[in-house]
């Protein structure tokens, strides 16, 4: 066999050609292809963290001599090769997402409204493309912590700061509607920034000691993190609806098909609406309903949303009524062995937290259904008329604003297309094809109208 | 929908922490003190090594820098504890943050922790590609 610093070399030059063919897709972009600005930074980290690599294993090779050292720097090589095993699953899917290909307007309307909190004022977002139909944030608590402890393995770049990965999948990247349900995963941002996910296992452990004799703490340890799990999802949640407002709540009724849950009277019953085991990873479909629809309530929004004629508004304001007693949670029984009762009280004491963390999350961030009073019918009288809702004004003189459009459109959508459709020549409100045509022309009128609204601002207020 | 990848995170994170603390270890050979970073380590370690052994909260005493926000990192460590009963573990690490009058004893001990951060990377790597699915 070869000495060992021989096989080390060996060693070093497969995973320094294994880094390569990693970074090397983000050196060869371009051509055609536009990036949004966030998208750059991580290509220009990804190619200074090969550089960074290569070096340190020649570095390395050159100063280690001992066998002890060696047989270190071997397992430190295969753990590198993991890392950048890692990261090798964000380089295409970013790559994928160039501005063609992304809902570029509503992805930068979004990014716009976010950076109005005032403590998310310098944040960016990286859009990537996801092969699964889901919608996911790596949660940058997570990324950035793993990503610079490979940079200082090999003394390379920090991943730039305030900077946070979006996956959407990449069968959406033209959609809007269904697109506001991006909020949510900029929620997860928001979380993991603030350390909630520590703070809420703190308390969900101590609230559950003081119900269950585990005889071990450990024994409850899964409990702990899979409702800390429900609590994140439920704050993603309820900042999606504060940032903005009840169109992503109706994504979620739609993507969901949460009205499929409705009996006769369009309200949930509170035996037959359950659905599947209710102790799994997510909290159960109908608990997040309910919680944003406390959370539309107390911005603003019920009375808009009591009007709208549509199943998703109906699915939300029955999922109001709903009380804590509703879920019951057996299959942390049949499942956990666990009683279910005081493991889900603890949960509902703890679950009031969600909107105090929220409110200090979001402190300065104007509500989001400022605008609706002013503009919603009149985007809607575009809408219905084929034109593009850029030059309404109030009284003030000033233009519309992203969430506004976002929920007038939305409503426009669920309510209103028969109306457009009447204005169509052979449009037949009826036929399926010829909807999924006149919704899409809404969906392109809203985008354009997003884009406009965001040049106007920016001119009107350059300092914003 | 509305996943987040934090799931097999907290394996490659803690991987990654340990690798850290074991280059860090290997250089203190040579200094008279922890630097920073690697005080924090041996700190959060034994702050869950102590809940683990006395059945205290597990998540209770951690700080936003831990690398045991996730249970599966605490049972990580739980495993790795358990291959190493009865060597005085938590003596042992600790012992590395103080002065210790003894040099041969102080490296020995060094040497013990590069052993256990060792054997934590490579559990948690294990883990890591069990959880990602990085089969062969």
């Amino acid at each position: 066999m070869a000495p060992l610093g021989d096989q080390l070399v060996q060693d070093a030059v497969s995973l320094a050609e294994f880094v390569r063919s990693i970074s090397g897709p983000c050196e060869r972009r371009g051509g055609t292809f536009a990036h949004r600005t966030s998208s750059e930074k991580f290509f220009a980290y990804i190619e200074a963290l090969a550089d960074a690599t290569q070096s340190y294993l020649s570095r390395r090779l050159q100063s280690t001599a001992k066998p002890r050292d060696l047989l270190q720097l071997r397992r430190e090589i295969a753990s590198l090769r993991i890392s950048w095993r890692f990261l090798h699953q964000f380089v295409k899917p970013a790559i994928d997402a160039d501005t063609l290909n992304l809902p570029d307007a509503l992805v930068q309307g979004l990014s716009v409204r976010f950076r109005e909190i005032p403590l998310f004022r310098e944040t960016d977002f990286i859009f990537i493309h996801s092969d699964r139909f889901n919608y996911l944030n790596v949660t940058l608590a997570v990324f950035k912590r793993r990503a610079d402890s490979i940079s200082k393995c090999v003394s390379g770049p920090e991943f730039p700061p305030n900077l946070s990965i979006i996956g959407i999948p990449y069968s959406q990247s033209s959609s809007l509607f269904l697109n506001c349900l991006i909020p949510h995963e900029m929620g997860h941002y928001v979380f993991g920034e603030l350390s909630l996910g520590i703070k809420f296992k703190g308390e969900l452990e101590s609230e559950l000691l003081t119900r269950i004799d585990p005889g071990n703490p450990s024994n409850i340890g899964d409990i702990v993190e899979l409702l800390a799990q429900w609590i994140e999802e439920l704050f993603c949640d309820a900042f999606a609806v504060r940032l903005v407002g009840f169109c992503f709540s109706a994504a979620f009724a739609e993507l969901f098909d949460l009205a499929r849950l409705l009996d006769e009277r369009g309200k949930y019953d509170t035996q037959k609406s359950r659905d599947g085991a209710e102790f799994a990873e997510y909290p159960p479909d109908l608990l997040r309903l309910r919680q944003q629809a406390m959370r539309l309530e107390r911005d603003g929004w019920w009375n808009e949303l009591k009007a709208i004629d549509s199943q998703y508004a109906t699915s939300i304001v029955a999922a109001k009524e709903l009380e804590d007693k509703d879920f019951v949670c057996p299959a942390l029984f049949s499942e956990h062995s666990m009683d279910p009762v005081p493991v889900i009280q603890s949960f509902f004491k703890i679950l009031p937290r969600v909107e105090i963390e929220l409110e200090q999350a979001t402190a300065g961030l104007t509500s989001s259904s400022r605008g609706w009073s002013a503009f919603s019918d009149g985007i809607a009288s575009c809408l219905e008329h084929g034109v593009v809702p850029s030059s309404l004004r109030d009284e003030a003189g000033e233009p519309s604003d992203v969430v506004t459009l976002l929920n007038s459109a939305y409503r426009f959508y669920v309510q209103e297309m028969p109306k457009l459709m009447l204005h169509i020549a052979k449009a037949d409100p009826a036929s399926i094809s010829d909807r999924m045509h006149w919704a899409r022309r809404v969906e392109l009128w809203t985008s354009k109208a997003i884009e406009d609204v965001l040049l106007l601002r920016r001119k009107r207020h350059p300092a914003a | 929908m509305l996943k987040t990848v934090g799931d097999s995170a907290g394996a490659l994170s803690l991987a990654l922490a340990a690798r850290l603390a074991v280059k860090a270890l290997s250089n203190l050979q040579d200094q008279s003190a922890p630097d920073n970073d690697l005080e924090a380590t041996l700190q959060d370690v034994l702050a869950s090594l102590d809940a683990i052994r006395t059945g205290g909260p597990l998540f209770a005493h951690l700080t936003p820098a831990s690398n045991f926000e996730h249970f599966g990192q605490i049972q990580t460590l739980a495993e790795v504890n358990s291959a190493f009963r009865d060597q005085q573990l938590t003596e042992r690490l600790r012992s590395i943050m103080t002065a210790a009058p003894d040099e041969a004893e102080r490296e020995r001990n060094i040497d013990f922790a590069i052993d256990f951060f060792t054997a934590l990377e490579g559990r948690a790597l294990q883990k890591y590609n069990q959880a990602a699915n990085l089969g062969y």
